[in-house]
């Protein structure tokens, strides 16, 4: 079975070399994202198993990117982990988007977010489109 | 692995050639395109890996020519000394050799070394010139040269200055990508560690057990560390004669007394209260040789206040029997510190309500003890009516207030002329009238603290009847608070079955009949029921036993140890 692709958005680029070397290191192939946009050119383009993505961004925030995903067909139902910088609020609206699976509050624990990811592709069906 | 002396060294530098290795063939391609043959050699001379035209030749030459072998492994140790080497094989031999050093940080780890052959090499008198030099069959050879790629001297030239800056390039960005995946890991580390400090801060509640949050506590460090387990002992308050208490997780093989042992062993002998003690081999030494079958290494963090000493966290023994970092021992080290002045939070807290029970206890106790016949009843007067409270289905801390409440339900008597509160025989009218006034003199004298206000009406209300005809107000029905039919009704019981100046105490049997009896007049109805619902035999049997503890007079000693810390 080919490698589980996650999609890691964030501005910060440390914050990415740190998901990026524990997810590999459990055995999943990484794809990185620095704005909005790109992240979800990228998403469109490999169809990860999962989303990680931070919620201020630029270009275009971790929010409307999860909208947006969710408002095709192809990417819809893939799940989406969010991150916010400490004390940030979101309405109860917000949070409730449906791809959104989790809110993890920064900072965050690398071994916590490698247990949900292991949970959320563990509960999505195999996928059955190839990307392109 | 050879000893380099140090793991850090060893760790750095087979990561440094694994990375290297990795990126080697991407970097080689070009050159391979280009006609030469290139290889990769660790920090010990060894050929890792090579790639390049004809690899066979130069594998075919290495193995069947030790001089060879000899020759490049000479010129890539000297590419060790800091410099790139670019020279001839030999003197005119038409070989061109180049060899640039891997290095991390200062220290040369390894070496790329490139050969190319001119034009010149090709001679009839050089080849064979070198097939002699270096022992190897000028036939065997001389078929597999001639699919050789060939070079201009000048082109190996030009290509030996560009390869040294291209291998110098590709070095230096492995390396760097080394050292961020390495930044990386520990920035993880960091993250976990943050992230535990955030949550066990936010967690430390003075309402929970200590117990539990240091369970929770060593539950996190051990899945952080590489600490095989983790105990913490806590010394008890002074005025209790307990045992210490001890807190397990992990894989240790110890028994709570063994860790007990260890603590206080470690505690007698760390110079400073207040200093951590890391001891990484216990093995050999003496003093620990009793505890030689399950400790290997450990790491003692006092839990101290003002230079006492209170309790300990302990870090039992590391994986691979290594020893223990210094980021760990910081790390865990702030935990102490963090843990420390919330332990000492919830002692202060824990010690202040063992203060204030005990001064209640004294003081109920000095105005039963006036009549040797009410002598324990407002404590189990308290007792009865906890009982009943949680039979009414009063969650847990209400039901204490109801304990206190019944335990002050009688406090007012101590502004009665001791006249009227000690008479043998019947009261006369205006001596009852006078005996009545005990329940609004005790919710006066309690007037004046806030912190009971709640119980109030218990010692208010609680000779109210539901009939109305109670005192001091007469109220009726459910107009009486809750604390004051509880209070009554516990009072009623117990004022039944003990003995009084007019008359025995009644057995159980008649008490209760004597409660049915009174159900919906002078007592609740819906307590009456639950209260009788039980086997009260039973329940009057706990409540002796109850009574006959707490004229201990251990107590009243207990409470001049918590005023100071002197006696």
């Amino acid at each position: 079975m080919s490698a589980r692709t996650i999609l890691i958005a964030d501005d910060e680029t440390h914050i990415l070399n740190v998901l990026t070397i524990k997810l590999q290191n459990a055995g999943y192939r990484v794809i990185t994202a620095q704005d909005g946009e790109e992240a979800h050119r990228l998403a469109c383009e490999h169809l990860p198993e999962l989303i990680i993505t931070d919620y201020q961004m630029p270009l275009l925030s971790g929010l409307e990117l999860c909208s947006r995903l969710r408002s095709s067909p192809a990417t819809k139902d893939i799940p989406a982990i969010l991150l916010t910088a400490r004390g940030f609020s979101m309405s109860q609206h917000e949070k409730t988007q449906d791809n959104i699976r989790e809110v993890v509050t920064k900072p965050f624990s690398p071994r916590e977010i490698l247990a949900l990811a292991d949970r959320l592709i563990a509960q999505e069906p195999a996928a059955t489109t190839i990307p392109g | 692995m050879k000893e380099t002396g140090g793991k850090a060294i060893s760790t750095a530098t087979a990561n440094a050639c694994q990375t290297i290795l990795a990126g080697f063939p991407q970097w080689a391609e070009p050159w391979s395109r280009l006609g030469l043959w290139v290889s990769l050699w660790d920090e010990h001379i060894e050929l890792i890996e090579h790639t390049g035209p004809a690899g066979a030749f130069w594998k075919a030459l290495i193995h069947h020519s030790d001089r060879f072998r000899n020759r490049l492994c000479q010129i890539a140790r000297q590419s060790q000394q800091g410099a790139p080497v670019v020279c001839d094989l030999d003197p005119l031999g038409g070989m061109q050799v180049i060899a640039t050093p891997i290095k991390l940080r200062n220290r040369a780890a390894g070496c790329l070394l490139a050969c190319g052959l001119s034009d010149a090499f090709f001679d009839e008198e050089t080849f064979a010139r070198f097939c002699d030099t270096y022992r190897i069959d000028r036939a065997v050879f001389a078929r597999i040269a001639a699919t050789l790629p060939r070079h201009h001297q000048h082109q190996l030239e030009a290509y030996a200055s560009i390869m040294v800056h291209h291998a110098g390039a590709f070095n230096a960005a492995e390396l760097a990508q080394g050292e961020i995946n390495d930044l990386s890991s520990q920035l993880a580390r960091s993250y976990e560690e943050l992230n535990l400090l955030y949550r066990v801060s936010a967690g430390m509640s003075v309402y929970k057990k200590p117990a539990y949050h240091l369970e929770q506590l060593c539950e996190e460090l051990l899945s952080i560390t590489a600490v095989k387990g983790f105990a913490v002992v806590l010394e008890p308050p002074r005025y209790l004669a307990t045992k210490p208490s001890v807190v397990r997780v992990g894989s240790v093989d110890a028994t709570p007394e063994d860790i007990v042992r260890l603590y206080q062993q470690v505690r007698d002998r760390t110079p400073n209260a207040g200093q951590a003690v890391v001891v990484d081999r216990t093995h050999g030494d003496p003093a620990f040789a009793w505890a030689a079958s399950w400790l290997k290494q450990f790491a003692f963090y006092p839990l101290a206040k003002n230079e006492q000493v209170f309790g300990g966290i302990l870090a039992l023994n590391h994986s691979d029997d290594s020893q223990f970092d210094s980021y760990e021992i910081q790390f865990v080290a702030a935990l102490a510190e963090r843990s420390t002045a919330f332990i000492e939070n919830v002692q202060l807290y824990d010690d202040l309500e063992h203060l204030f029970t005990g001064l209640l206890h004294a003081l109920v106790s000095s105005i039963d003890a006036k009549d040797p016949y009410t002598c324990g009843h407002s404590q189990r007067v308290a007792w009865l009516g906890r009982n009943i409270a949680t039979l009414a289905g009063l969650p847990e801390a209400k039901c204490q207030r109801v304990y206190l409440s019944g335990l002050m339900h009688d406090v007012g008597k101590i502004g009665i002329a001791e006249s009227v509160l000690c008479k043998t025989g019947r009261l006369t009218q205006d001596e009852f009238t006078e005996m009545k006034r005990h329940p609004e003199i005790g919710a006066h004298i309690l007037k004046g603290v806030p912190q009971v206000a709640d119980i109030i009406p218990g010692i208010r209300h609680h000779h109210e009847r539901m009939d109305g005809k109670g005192y001091p107000a007469g109220l009726a029905g459910n107009e009486i608070p809750l604390l004051g039919r509880i209070i009554g009704l516990a009072d009623c019981y117990d004022a039944m079955t003990t003995n009084r100046t007019y008359r025995k105490a009644r057995p159980v049997q008649m008490a209760v009949a004597e409660i049915r009896r009174c159900s919906g007049t002078q007592l609740d109805p819906e307590l009456a029921h639950l209260f009788l619902a039980q086997d009260v035999q039973a329940v009057h049997r706990e409540l002796t036993e109850f009574g006959n503890q707490s004229t201990n007079p251990q107590l009243e000693i207990n409470i001049g140890a918590s005023l100071g810390h002197t006696i």
